[in-house]
């Protein structure tokens, strides 16, 4: 635990001492500040429209926090790619893997140290994001639930991420590469869900379904969690970091 | 304090090292030496737990490497080729963060932290970056954090390379004065810095040990023929005859300009017998000594007669 914590310290604090974070968070609010202005700026406007009129009252959450949301989401898997790239790959090409290795630590607590300073990260990331909807809660009532929900995915998602790309990371020396890989990787599971359509059979359409990234992140923002869709993640992000420990012996047999 | 039995290792279809066997007194100094693509490097690898893909047993102190690998390493402070250094960190950070990972107790930490920056001259810049530093003073930060958790065995690759001639000196300090506390292996290119400072040399060619033990027992062994170099006041004949007379006697040659003898001899002729049949016919010596072999000739003698082979 203690070589855990360790690492863990000396990575994070590598992250926020270089430019890599503070050139993501400003690109990342680059991004999201006009479109979340221009998204709320739109429903202000349909809300004035909309005012003495019957039927049913325009929604902050779903007009602009939805959308808001999978930008957010769009950019993390941008932005975990770079993480990614620094965790492992760095260590081997600037040598200081040799360093851990000759210690007295084992390979899962390098992994678990590597994923909980790259996920902090990835976490910060989406703190900032979470701004946005603060800073605008007092022009009306902000449903707490679904924009609660609504991170949760962010949160899980983020972690899915970031384990695909520690485990890229294990993979090659190269920054380049590793960047690519988890970039490929992290979009790549969105296309899961696409199955869904292709299947012959109700029961592999259910299953398609079932681990369709883009399914779930929809129900996290509607404020929906399945128990089901928790487990997913959770052993998606388990099955990739025990790959990333096993990658990382196995380079050791070389 | 290291054991070494058959060790093999490849990389790929092709055998880095092959079979080797040998063991190091504890708080012995010993050189490990090999021309380029000997097998030190991979060796040396294996022998801190980096590498892990190879036949054969490691015993640091009586541990396993294989079966207990988490209690070695805490027995062994290790500089790779490159020095493995964390650039963004200040040195003194680095270092304790070194002493860290290698579990020295939090009181003495900043003991040892500055009881090497001492050692290696690096007060002055502790609280610099490491990207900051140039060449000579980063490879001395990868050598400080190889000594600073006062591991029993210390094994340095090819440590000297970027000091300048100074640093080298307090280098060789260093490791002097380490002898008796740590057990170190290096493995180095310039052998005069080996013939200063190991007890025992370790010598690999094309993945295979061909010759270790001592020092001095290895030179023993290579050398065979001796020559004495007597510098004389005038030249004797009678002195040349009574040589002659011995056992052992090879060769002799006065070699006028230099008012000198060299007189070549194997055993049991000895100088001690050359020096009483110096007095017995008068022959005044102003100077004797006694050519050894430099351990540049050893090292070649050795390397070239395997690949002859």
């Amino acid at each position: 635990m203690n070589a855990i914590w360790l690492m863990y310290k000396r990575d994070l604090a590598s992250f926020y001492r270089q430019p890599l974070f503070f050139m993501l968070a400003g690109i990342c609010c680059l991004m999201w500040s006009p479109i979340y202005v221009y998204a709320f700026g739109i429903f202000l406007t349909q809300l004035v429209t909309q005012m003495g009129a019957t039927g049913e009252v325009l929604s902050y959450h779903d007009r602009v926090v939805v959308e808001f949301v999978a930008l957010v989401n769009f950019l993390l898997l941008l932005s975990t790619s770079s993480i990614a790239m620094k965790l492992i790959s760095e260590e081997k090409k600037n040598h200081t893997m040799t360093l851990l290795f000759v210690s007295p630590i084992e390979s899962r607590q390098i992994i678990v140290s590597k994923f909980l300073s790259g996920l902090t990260v990835a976490w910060s990331l989406v703190g900032i994001s979470l701004l946005y909807p603060l800073t605008t809660a007092f022009l009306g009532k902000l449903y707490w639930p679904t924009l609660l929900s609504s991170y949760l995915g962010l949160l899980l998602f983020a972690a899915v991420y970031v384990s695909i790309g520690l485990f890229m990371s294990t993979l090659t020396s190269s920054l380049i590469m590793a960047f690519v890989m988890t970039l490929i990787a992290n979009m790549s599971l969105w296309f899961l869900g696409l199955g869904s359509d292709l299947a012959p059979q109700p029961a592999v359409a259910a299953f398609f379904d079932y681990i369709s990234f883009d399914l779930i992140f929809k129900d996290f923002s509607l404020g929906i969690i399945r128990l089901t869709s928790v487990v997913f993640l959770l052993s998606t992000i388990f099955f990739f970091l025990a790959a990333a420990d096993r990658a990382l012996e196995a380079s050791r047999w070389k | 304090m290291l054991k070494v039995k058959n060790l093999t290792h490849f990389y790929g279809p092709h055998r880095a090292i092959e079979d080797l066997s040998f063991q190091i007194r504890p708080g012995v100094i010993a050189g490990f030496l090999g021309p380029n693509g000997a097998g030190k490097s991979t060796t040396m690898n294996i022998l801190c737990g980096a590498s892990l893909g190879y036949e054969g047993e490691v015993w640091i102190s009586d541990v396993n490497l294989r079966s207990h690998p988490l209690e070695a390493k805490k027995k062994i402070g290790f500089l790779p080729e490159h020095a493995p250094l964390y650039e963004d960190m200040q040195v003194r950070a680095y270092l304790e963060f070194v002493a860290d990972l290698k579990n020295v107790p939090r009181e003495k930490q900043q003991e040892y932290v500055d009881e090497i920056l001492h050692a290696l001259s690096l007060e002055e810049v502790q609280y610099r970056p490491i990207y900051k530093l140039s060449k000579g003073f980063r490879q001395r930060v990868g050598l400080a954090q190889a000594f600073v958790a006062k591991p029993e065995l210390i094994v340095l690759d090819e440590p000297t390379i970027g000091l300048d001639p100074q640093q080298i000196n307090e280098f060789r300090k260093l490791i002097v004065a380490c002898k008796g506390k740590s057990t170190i292996l290096w493995s180095t290119h310039i052998l005069a810095d080996v013939e200063s400072t190991c007890d025992e040399i370790i010598v690999i060619s094309k993945g295979k040990i061909i010759a270790s033990g001592p020092q001095s027992l290895l030179r023993e062994k290579l050398k065979g023929k001796s020559t004495a170099r007597l510098i004389v006041k005038k030249a004797s004949e009678a002195f040349v005859q009574s040589l002659r007379s011995h056992v052992g006697f090879e060769s002799v040659a006065w070699l006028a300009d230099e008012h000198t003898y060299r007189i070549e001899y194997v055993e049991p002729m000895s100088m001690d017998l050359i020096l009483k049949e110096a007095v017995k016919n008068d022959v005044s010596v102003v100077k004797m000594d006694q050519d050894s072999v430099a351990l540049e000739e050893l090292f070649l003698e050795l390397t070239q007669s395997k690949e002859r082979r």
